[in-house]
């Protein structure tokens, strides 16, 4: 085994500029706690996540955006209903994985799900998804009516 | 479960970074997968929101380093409604151990996860033994 262990712990050290890392090491150390006291590897790969989302709302449009590295674009689906979105999927694990001896395994895999209401003053037929770097950007136009419109006053 | 519980405690303080005229990046360690294969290691990292030009990964003799910055681009001008991702800046360091090759370390970028291959030397592979 060449490559050495990552420590936690050392991570520590950065504090307080490192605030959130700290936070989420801290949480991977019980993550990791309570996953190896569950034991199997069953219970990681179907439990379902929440990736991380910012919700934009714009003049003209409502930006949002999910993180998702390394799902591809088939796995992704998006649905509205009843101006609920819902963004569902499943991140696979390579299929390859004879020979592969890991050392860490830290990146989640499986299902994931969000859901958001939106207002009624969206186009729905006009919804549109790219994805870049991972990240998966949806835009959401508003309807005209809800487009901020300036009114003139005279005054008399 | 704890993906939820994690996102409820950030939230507050990233919606008070959303407000600032020009919000601090948070420094993230971006969690990785590392397997080893016969000729090779291999780590994976989540690098969401990062493109070609603003990862950098630089290794020298036993350590090796990887950086990454979320393009400007993803940050949306407008009211934030909902705000979980942020600026973020990611950095992870490792150790390499004898008999990796550090001057033959390659690094591509697959949908916000930068693979990085690290060559075993000829020390450490594994050899079949003939039977003479």
């Amino acid at each position: 085994m060449s490559l050495i262990r990552w420590n936690p712990l050392h991570e520590l050290d950065r504090w307080p500029s490192d605030f959130f890392g700290v936070q989420r090491d801290i949480n991977r150390l019980f993550d990791n706690f309570f996953r190896s006291s569950m034991g199997s590897e069953e219970t990681m790969a179907t439990s379902v996540y929440a990736p991380a989302v910012d919700i934009a709302e714009q003049e003209n449009e409502f930006v949002v955006k999910v993180e998702l590295p390394g799902v591809a674009k088939e796995d992704v689906k998006i649905s509205l209903e009843s101006n609920i979105l819902t963004i569902k999927g499943e991140k696979k694990q390579e299929k390859e994985e004879k020979n592969k001896n890991f050392h860490r395994l830290e990146r989640s895999y499986g299902s994931f799900q969000r859901s958001f209401t939106l207002p009624s003053s969206v186009k729905s037929e006009k919804i549109d998804a790219v994805f870049t770097n991972g990240i998966l950007n949806i835009t959401l136009p508003k309807i005209e009516e809800a487009k901020p419109k300036q009114i003139e006053v005279k005054v008399r | 479960m704890d993906t939820n519980n994690r996102n409820d405690l950030e939230r507050k303080p990233s919606h008070a970074l959303a407000k600032r005229p020009e919000p601090l990046a948070t420094l993230v360690t971006p969690v990785a997968d590392i397997y080893e294969t016969a000729d090779s290691f291999t780590i994976r990292l989540d690098m969401p929101g990062v493109s070609k030009g603003n990862v950098h990964v630089m290794a020298e003799p036993g350590y090796l380093v990887a950086r990454g910055e979320v393009d400007a681009r993803v940050h949306e001008s407008g009211t934030l409604l909902f705000s979980e991702i942020g600026r973020k800046r990611y950095i992870r360091e490792f150790k390499l151990g004898e008999g990796t090759k550090h001057n033959e370390i390659q690094a591509q970028l697959e949908d916000g996860v930068l693979v990085i291959t690290v060559p075993k030397s000829d020390e450490l592979k594994a050899r079949e033994i003939t039977i003479r």
